[in-house]
């Protein structure tokens, strides 16, 4: 039994009359990265600032690392490292600099070139946090979040607004604290970079969770399976329709939904046993993003 | 949480190199005082002597007596006499010449006294308030000195002296001014800072290190008295060194000037505190700091002598605290007056602990700075 690093029980919280998180509650273990995804609004945040202890909840249980964080921040946030939303720091000071304040203020053993080589930024020691372009800007967040060696990571949409590229280099960096033994907490919009990166995830939605699991558990309970795209001369399409086949026609193109390989090979043998030679054949998987859409019934939001 | 120096020191080595490398900061630390006294010392810097009002004469009275009046206003050392001919015209004389102040003696001048009447023409620059006003004083003495000249009496010479014989410079009386100028600057420090950090979440950043609101205070407290006071003593030394400003600098008097300007930069500071409180942007915090600084930089009797102004503004100016900061620094700086000093030092002092109190309450009580 994996070990139990943060535990959410029925947590709520309010600003007035508007209820931003209802009654949530899942469990994170030691080790593993846990993302929490949902549209702009659906409370992940303010989720994450209620664990780190940066907001007090309205009602429900928080227990991380065994303790409360609204009573025992001092001694949590020893153990935490935060990489915010948007994150910014004084401006006019370089990376070497803000990197060491943190290494002294903590009392942390780490070295400043220690760490930005754990973030590639080793070359950018002189720059100012001014001149950094976004990508740098977030790994220098990342590298302060790490700073204090810490048991859980929470990493609170960490490639917004990031080009590609950036967010890709970002992904590198967090996919090398892998197996770290370090707890991760990812909030994020983007389903390719949960899908990517998580072990598990759970969706929220105005307030709740609506889907915890590993991402390939929530695409075999919540997808199609696999589909089977390809496209047919006009003989072979009227040889296709005597096999009755469900099918979806998009343009020129043909959709079988296929639920496991073994339909498929099924599928390719009666093709070949019809004379049906098939053009421009594809196979996809449902994504993460695909399960997000279809329950959320709407788009995930991009930036 | 427990306060840390440590972290305090650490904090105030980090916003004193960000303040150094900024454009803004290192301009109104150093640069700023420096052009401020040599503008001013330039301007007043020099003697009473040499501050003369340029003064345009005209004798059209043909007698000797009138040219004893031209010494006399000579000797009152007010002006300096630039006498025409009297063929020019004076009117485009002065027109050609941008003079601000000349006196015409007409041709009939002595003729006419013996009936009883004399007639002087002032032409004065109206924008010109010194020009307009030594006009007034002039004519007056002139009527006074020729009549007591007519009569046997002693002549009356108009002596200009300052207030107290050490003085002989204007920039003497500037320097508490400006001092009182960079205190008031108090209210610059956080204001713009709080929402910026707010809105940046730099707060919340420097959390993650353990630094608590109070930390950050305390550090930024230290940091602008360290900056106020670098300011004061290049504006103090180039004031004293360059332009040989008359300042009182006994053990006493600096010790003393040094408290007042720490209890006026907390009061202001913590004036610019709440206001950086209560605004949430920056644009906001740059409006109320700018509502907050020009009034009571112009009436508190930084740049102009209170006495100087219509009566309701000096009533006005009585409400104002920097006022009495710089009234306190007159008499510590020009007047080594320890004695007055005392009981205005006291209010000050509840005052600057009262604004500070309460701003640091707030600041550190909010749940999200």
């Amino acid at each position: 039994m994996p070990e139990t690093v943060i535990k959410i029980s029925d947590l709520r919280k309010s600003y007035g009359n508007f209820e931003a998180v209802k009654g949530i509650s899942f469990e994170i273990f030691r080790g593993e990265i846990f993302s929490i995804l949902g549209h702009n609004g659906a409370g992940k945040t303010t989720t994450l600032e209620i664990i780190e202890g940066q907001r007090n909840r309205t009602s429900g249980n928080v227990e991380i690392l065994g303790l409360d964080p609204e009573t025992g921040r001092t001694e949590i946030i020893k153990h935490l490292g935060i990489l915010p939303q948007d994150f910014n720091f004084l401006e006019l000071i370089n990376c070497g600099e803000a990197i060491d304040f943190y290494i002294k203020a903590m009392g942390a053993k780490d070295t400043v070139d220690g760490i930005l080589n754990r973030v590639d930024l080793l070359d950018k020691k002189r720059s100012l946090i001014k001149d950094l372009s976004g990508g740098e800007k977030h790994k220098l967040g990342l590298g302060l979040a790490l700073v204090n060696d810490p048991e859980i990571l929470f990493l609170d949409e960490p490639t917004t607004g990031l080009d590609p590229v950036a967010r890709r280099s970002v992904w590198k960096v967090i996919e090398k604290l892998r197996g770290s033994g370090k707890s991760i907490v990812l909030t994020t919009h983007y389903l390719e970079e949960a899908q990517r990166l998580a072990d598990r995830v759970c969706i929220m939605d105005r307030g709740r969770i609506t889907i915890t699991g590993t991402p390939d558990e929530i695409i075999q309970k919540y997808g199609r399976g696999s589909v089977l795209r390809l496209s047919l001369d006009k003989p072979d399409m009227e040889a296709f329709l005597r096999l009755e086949i469900p099918y979806r026609r998009t343009g020129d193109y043909v959709e079988i939904d296929v639920p496991s390989m073994e339909q498929f090979f099924l599928l390719i043998d009666t093709f070949k046993a019809a004379s049906i030679t098939v053009n421009n054949l594809t196979l996809t998987r449902d994504t993460l993003e695909d399960i997000f859409i279809e329950l959320m019934g709407g788009i995930a939001d991009e930036p | 949480m427990q306060t840390n120096p440590k972290r305090i020191f650490l904090y105030l080595k980090l916003d004193a190199k960000s303040f150094m490398r900024g454009k803004t900061g290192p301009f109104f630390l150093i640069v700023f005082p420096i052009m401020l006294i040599l503008l001013f010392g330039s301007i007043f810097g020099s003697s009473a002597a040499s501050s003369k009002t340029p003064l345009v004469v005209q004798n059209l009275d043909p007698g000797n007596v009138t040219w004893d009046i031209v010494n006399n206003i000579n000797q009152t050392g007010l002006f300096s006499v630039d006498i025409i001919a009297p063929n020019v015209n004076i009117s485009t004389y002065i027109a050609r010449n941008s003079i601000d102040s000349a006196l015409q003696i007409p041709a009939n001048f002595s003729a006419n006294f013996a009936n009883g009447v004399i007639s002087l023409t002032y032409y004065s620059n109206p924008s010109n308030q010194i020009a307009a006003a030594l006009g007034q004083t002039l004519s007056n003495e002139i009527a006074q000195s020729y009549n007591s000249n007519l009569t046997g009496s002693k002549n009356v010479l108009l002596v200009s002296k300052p207030v107290l014989e050490k003085f002989t410079k204007t920039i003497d009386y500037y320097i508490p001014g400006f001092i009182g100028f960079t205190i008031l600057s108090g209210v610059f420090a956080l204001i713009y800072q709080v929402p910026n950090y707010r809105q940046k979440k730099i707060f919340r950043q420097l959390s993650f290190v353990g630094l608590t609101k109070s930390e950050w205070l305390a550090a930024s407290v230290i940091f602008f008295t360290i900056s106020t006071f670098i300011s004061d003593i290049i504006l103090v030394g180039i004031g004293y060194s360059v332009f040989g400003a008359n300042i009182s600098l006994t053990v006493q008097s600096v010790l003393l000037s040094a408290l007042v300007i720490f209890l006026g930069m907390i009061s202001f500071l913590a004036i610019g505190l709440l206001a950086g409180l209560l605004t949430k942007e920056e644009n906001s915090a740059s409006l109320i700091g700018n509502v907050i600084f020009y009034p009571l930089l112009f009436l508190s009797g930084v740049f102009f002598p209170i006495s100087d102004m219509p009566a309701f503004l000096q009533v006005v100016s009585e409400f104002l605290p920097l006022t009495y900061f710089i009234k306190t620094l007159d008499d510590l700086i020009l007047f080594n007056n320890i004695q007055a000093t005392v009981l205005p030092i006291i209010i000050m002092a509840v005052l600057a602990v009262f604004l500070f109190v309460v701003a640091s309450f707030i600041a550190t009580k909010k749940e999200r700075i």
